[in-house]
């Protein structure tokens, strides 16, 4: 939180930190949203790059609840941002979706492994949740995070309770999801 | 939103399920299937049973390979470019008698060279060739920031060459074809610079024989740079014989050259003359089409004193360039130091009529051709008043009303003499209390209503007169979102605004200002980012920017009825800061940067009809944020023109100037203009506080005292951070933030302070934000931490004289990985070590090479600690590392500070849970000791000192707010810091058009002739 107020007062050095911070994750986590054919068009990593650059241009103006909205936030500008990529490589055909070893290749290694109706479940009810709930299962569902960084960017008291935060927002968000089958 | 009931019986199994799917532990899920009591229970389990599966891949995700770094050093090469020597020759720049300039690459030093190849071959050592030969000796002898840097001189394969630092900027002429006649106070600036470049051209026993407005560059960031010492000759071997040989443009030669007589230092002065003469007039004291005309018009006496051609100038200026131009060169300066005294001493007094007359076309300091520089600021305070003022603006306020910024209360706290620059009386200022805003918006033409957008991203407005706010938008939780750019009608029923809708794309919606009936207005493939900006009188058109896809820029009207969008004018990138549409519709004003390597914008205007564009005002200063009058007859803008960013009107009538800009505000401090009503208020951000660097000396042996500070910088007050001393003692480089909005790419300049003259130069390395500069032991290169320009984050090698970027270390790879976390110079200082959190420490060269790990983070028991950037500090004698930062394996919020020596086990001397946080560390120049900030709450940072050792830490005797990047001097005598913090408010400025008549041309405008 103080980084984030600290990069938000136009301190470079915070700015920086929180970069390094949150790009490597929004990186990795991105290999598992894009299509491989797509990644063939776009450099994935360049557009992870690009927009968490772009945010932070805007940091400044950024709602300051704390570190965990804004690694929600920059999920959220990525996911867009990759949705959009793969909207436009869908209108341009590459030389990537003709060659015949990766034609079939269109689903996103996260839908290869749960569907991709599943996926978009998961995301719809994602999106309709708290936004506390969101941060805490990005954070640690797709993020990887620590019980204890959860803690830090979620401002709770201890790593335990953000790991209850977590297990309670995971139940609530599986119940969101029924609610669409 | 469902909560899951209290009573619910499978509760305790649904828990357990997801302790294990947050863990990552296996679950059977088909048995706990079939133990659920429901068959909602079971589908909430199969639900689990997805996000198990979301989790798992992403756990799973591979760990991708890290970069190649060499690749990543090895810039700008481009395959198949003709090589000469390791030199690779990428594009012809230039054509000479002599021979060609070309942009070249050194393979070697991986850096941009300017190279001079001489066209014909030496056959038997021709005169030509060991000119040239000749003028790389020479220079190599002369080291100076405003004399080009020679980096060597060769003949490879037969071809003579010579190669220097590239200089990326224009010269002086064609400076002057841009922008017209220089003002005076520029020319002297001009003049200062020559003069001390030639001084040191004289001091080294050379003459320069060339001094022309092609042969002085000035470099983006306004460095001056003395070129082409292609005629240069040794003033002792032998003149007299070589005299007669006539070298070097004849417009500027100096007339007893004419006749036959050898040239002298004071033929080098003439010339001077003769520049600074052409800079503020355009033409020459003696012309001629030929060499003969001319001959034979300085043989008759024929010139044009500089007072026909300019009266209105200073007479003392006049008077020098008259004195230089003397035909006779006994009556001339007897040396460039006289001739650069006397102009000193013009710039004195024009300062000094300045500030009662005509200070706003003052845009120079002493010190240099800076065209931007403000004035000279002295701390002559003590540390209490330092403490004082960084304490924050609300002392300031309770001094005075009108001294509302924090930077304007420093001055003069410490300059001593009144502000002369202080707003007209009838300008008052006031400051409003915003609700929580995530942006702010334009105020309403009215001046009732002011957009912005919450916090929660939902459109809201608020009154300015009752302070009542009211919400627009709903979106709920959902990601949608309303945007950064808003523009309420004329009768403030409607509100223009850009939304970000689910699918990630930017809309231009409106919605009425009671928040019914919001309805999508553009929404286009092809652009990225649609802006409202203004409506048209009769709310029929809204005026938008189109921030394009393929990153161009659209300016145009959109049709409220048809959706119809016609686009007045095309731009390349970046986005104007503000576009403004004339009351009766037929012109648009906006800034925007005349070239694309420019930070600096000028005005211009463009005719709606046809887009027919020009430029309004040009000027070498910062010319933005333009705003129509109501009444249309003036365009109010923001200049920094003065020194500072202030406010300045233009008349106009028919979309031109009718006459010079005019002083507003000369000082408003660093704000950010969000609209003018037809009342003439004007409502702005300011950014209230400053940050600065500052010296302060250690007075104690083992560096734990702290004497006075005093802060670096005489201009550009309140933007400067990042301090760090050369190795030699002898420089300071830190960063200065000179753009009116930080997030300009180029708005940062790489400063190089000379501490012992107190000169300055100004580096711009093509990156688009950098902190932290950290000098190589030879003092050549400067290691920074920034994004280059396409916004890749990582470390770059600074060239300490040019500024180019010759080595990078991006912090993740192409593919994502965290490469490099942190970097440091070796304790050679010509190599880097770097780490990976987690992993451990590494060597390599500065330029490729593979890394070599010398410290392994898991088997020293560090894998936990993340080190923080400012906090990864190399010892003196390169033996130990000292770094702070999270560790995995304490509670949050909890930092430490530790000490490894390479043959020790690793210590932890200092652990803080917040609030408190280290914002800053550095060795004590004797290694036996840290300094580190210690930050205590939001404002209070204290400086503090432990025994690597261990042992309790002590307080050093300085508190700033903001207190951070400590550096101490390789001597241990003295310490550098950067203070302060930023903050903003919203502030308005009433009866901005209803003010007395000022006079105060100013000459820097379009048609600046007399």
């Amino acid at each position: 939180m103080a980084l984030l107020a600290q990069a938000q007062a136009g301190n470079a050095a915070a700015r920086d930190i929180l970069i390094a911070r949150y790009l490597p994750r929004l990186q990795r986590w991105a290999t598992g949203r894009l299509p491989r054919w797509a990644r063939a068009v776009s450099e994935t990593q360049d557009v992870v790059q690009e927009t968490v650059i772009q945010t932070f241009k805007r940091i400044e103006a950024f709602d300051a609840r704390g570190e965990g909205a804004l690694q929600a936030y920059l999920r959220q500008g990525v996911l867009n941002r990759i949705r959009d990529e793969i909207r436009k490589a869908q209108r341009r055909p590459s030389l990537a979706t003709l060659d015949p070893r990766v034609a079939h290749d269109g689903a996103s290694p996260l839908e290869e492994a749960i569907g991709r109706e599943a996926v978009d479940r998961y995301e719809r009810a994602l999106a309709r949740m708290r936004p506390e709930d969101r941060e805490a299962i990005v954070a640690r569902i797709e993020m990887g995070c620590s019980n204890q960084e959860i803690a830090a960017a979620l401002g709770k008291p201890s790593a335990n309770a953000a790991r209850m935060a977590v297990e309670r927002a995971l139940v609530r968000l599986a119940n969101e999801m029924r609610k669409e089958t | 939103m469902t909560e899951i009931s209290e009573e619910a019986p499978d509760d305790a199994q649904l828990n357990a399920i997801s302790k294990a799917v947050s863990a990552g532990t296996p679950v059977d899920w088909a048995a706990e299937e079939c133990r659920a009591g429901t068959a909602e229970a079971r589908a909430t389990i199969r639900e689990l049973r997805v996000i198990a599966g979301v989790s798992a891949l992403h756990r799973s995700l591979p760990a991708i390979e890290s970069a190649d770094p060499s690749a990543e050093g090895r810039r700008g090469v481009e395959q198949g470019a003709p090589m000469w020597g390791p030199l690779r020759l990428l594009e012809q720049i230039g054509r000479g008698s002599f021979g060609d300039v070309f942009r070249a690459w050194d393979t070697r030093l991986d850096r941009e060279v300017a190279l001079k190849l001489l066209r014909a071959h030496p056959a038997g050592g021709s005169g030509v060739a060991s000119i040239v030969l000749g003028e790389g000796r020479l220079l190599a002898r002369v080291r100076h920031p405003n004399v080009v840097t020679v980096h060597g001189a060769d003949c490879v394969d037969g071809v003579v060459g010579l190669w220097m630092e590239f200089i990326h900027g224009c010269t002086l002429e064609e400076l002057l074809l841009q922008q017209g006649p220089l003002s005076a106070p520029e020319a002297l600036a001009v003049g200062l610079d020559v003069c001390r470049a030639l001084s040191v051209v004289h001091h080294a026993g050379m003459l320069h024989r060339d001094i022309k407005s092609q042969n002085v560059m000035r470099e983006a960031g306004g460095r001056l740079v003395l070129m082409d010492f292609g005629t240069g000759r040794e003033i002792s071997e032998g003149s007299s014989s070589r005299g007669t040989e006539i070298s070097g443009t004849p417009l500027y030669l100096a007339p007893e050259l004419f006749v036959g007589r050898p040239a002298t230092v004071q033929s080098d002065l003439y010339s001077v003359g003769v520049l600074l003469y052409h800079l503020v007039s355009g033409s020459y004291p003696v012309q001629g089409t030929s060499f003969a005309e001319l001959a034979d018009a300085h043989a008759r006496g024929v010139r044009k004193l500089l007072r026909d051609a300019r009266p209105e100038l200073p007479a003392a200026f006049l008077d020098v360039v008259e004195r230089a131009l003397e035909p006779d060169p006994e009556k001339r300066f007897t040396s460039t130091g006289a001739l650069e005294r006397a102009l000193a001493k013009v710039m004195i007094g024009v300062h000094a009529a300045g500030a009662h007359r005509t200070a706003l076309e003052v845009p120079s300091s002493m010190h240099g051709p800076r065209w931007r520089r403000g004035r000279k600021f002295k701390v002559v305070a003590a540390a209490a008043c330092i403490v004082t003022a960084a304490l924050g603006y609300a002392v300031a306020l309770k001094v005075s009303g009108t001294k509302h910024m924090f930077g304007t209360a420093a001055r003069n706290l410490s300059s001593g003499p009144p502000d002369a620059r202080s707003p007209a009386p009838d300008l008052q200022t006031r400051r409003i209390r915003l609700p929580d805003a995530m942006y702010t918006g334009r105020p309403s033409p009215d001046g009732r209503l002011l957009s912005y957008v919450t916090l929660e991203g939902n459109l809201a407005l608020f009154d300015l007169e009752s302070g009542e706010t009211r919400r627009l938008t709903n979106k709920g939780d959902s990601a949608e979102s309303a945007e950064s750019q808003m523009a309420i009608s004329p009768d403030s029923r409607w509100l223009a605004y850009t939304w970000a809708a689910l699918d990630g794309a930017f809309e231009l919606r409106v919605i009425q200002t009671d928040g019914k009936s919001p309805r999508v207005l553009l929404r286009r493939n092809d652009v990225d980012f649609p802006m409202p900006v203004a409506w048209s009188g009769d709310g029929s058109h809204l005026l938008v920017v189109l921030e394009m896809k393929r990153k161009d820029i659209e300016i145009a009207l959109v049709s409220l009825d048809s959706g119809r969008v016609d686009v007045i004018r095309s731009l390349r990138a970046p986005v104007p800061r503000q576009v403004s549409l004339s009351p009766d519709g037929a012109f648009v004003v906006y800034d925007h940067p005349a070239t694309a390597e420019s930070a600096d914008r000028d005005i211009f205007i463009a005719r709606v009809s046809d887009g027919h564009e020009e430029r309004l005002v040009t000027h070498p200063a910062n010319d933005l944020f333009p705003f129509w009058s109501a009444a249309g007859d003036e365009i109010i803008f923001s200049s920094d023109r003065a020194g500072s960013l202030g406010l300045w009107a233009l008349p106009v009538s028919s979309g031109r100037a009718a006459g010079g800009p005019v002083a507003l505000h000369r000082d408003l401090g660093r704000f950010y203009p969000l609209g003018l009503t037809e009342a003439g208020t004007l409502y702005y951000m300011l950014q209230t506080g400053m940050v600065d660097v500052y010296t302060a000396p250690l007075v104690s042996p083992r560096s734990d005292r702290v004497g006075i500070p005093e802060a670096v910088s005489s201009t550009f007050v309140g933007s400067n951070n990042s301090s760090s001393w050369s190795p030699d003692a002898r420089f300071l480089a830190y960063v200065s933030v000179r753009g009116a909005v930080d997030t300009d790419p180029f708005s940062r300049v790489l400063a190089i302070r000379n501490v012992v003259d107190g000169t300055e130069r100004l580096l711009h390395p093509p990156l688009a934000f950098f902190i932290a500069p950290r000098w190589s032991h030879d003092s050549r290169t400067i290691l920074v931490r920034g994004t280059d320009l396409d916004g890749r984050a990582g470390s770059f090698l600074v060239d300490a004289v040019t500024g180019a970027v010759h080595g990078t270390m991006l912090a993740t790879s192409v593919r994502g990985q965290t490469a490099v976390g942190n970097v440091a110079w070796s304790p050679g200082g010509d190599r880097l070590w770097f780490d990976r959190p987690g992993v451990g420490l590494f060597e390599r060269a500065t330029v490729g090479g593979t890394p070599k790990k010398i410290l392994d983070y898991a088997a020293e028991g560090l894998a936990s600690i993340v080190p923080q950037p400012e906090g990864f500090r190399v010892s003196p004698n390169g033996r130990a590392l000292a770094f702070y930062g999270t560790d995995k394996n304490t509670g949050p919020g909890v930092t430490v500070l530790k000490v490894k020596f390479f043959e020790d086990p690793s210590r932890e001397l200092v652990r803080l849970t917040r609030p408190d946080v280290f914002t800053s560390l550095a060795w004590a120049a004797d290694g036996t000791g840290l300094l580190y900030s210690r930050r205590a709450n939001q404002s209070a940072t204290s400086l503090w000192w432990i025994s690597t050792g261990g042992g309790e830490p002590r307080q050093a005797g300085l508190t700033l707010n903001g207190l951070r990047g400590l550096d101490v001097r390789s001597d241990g005598r003295a310490l550098t810091f950067t203070a302060g913090a930023p903050k903003y408010e919203l502030w308005k400025m009433d009866n901005l058009l209803s003010r007395p008549p000022a006079p105060n041309p100013e000459p820097q405008t379009r048609n600046p002739e007399p």
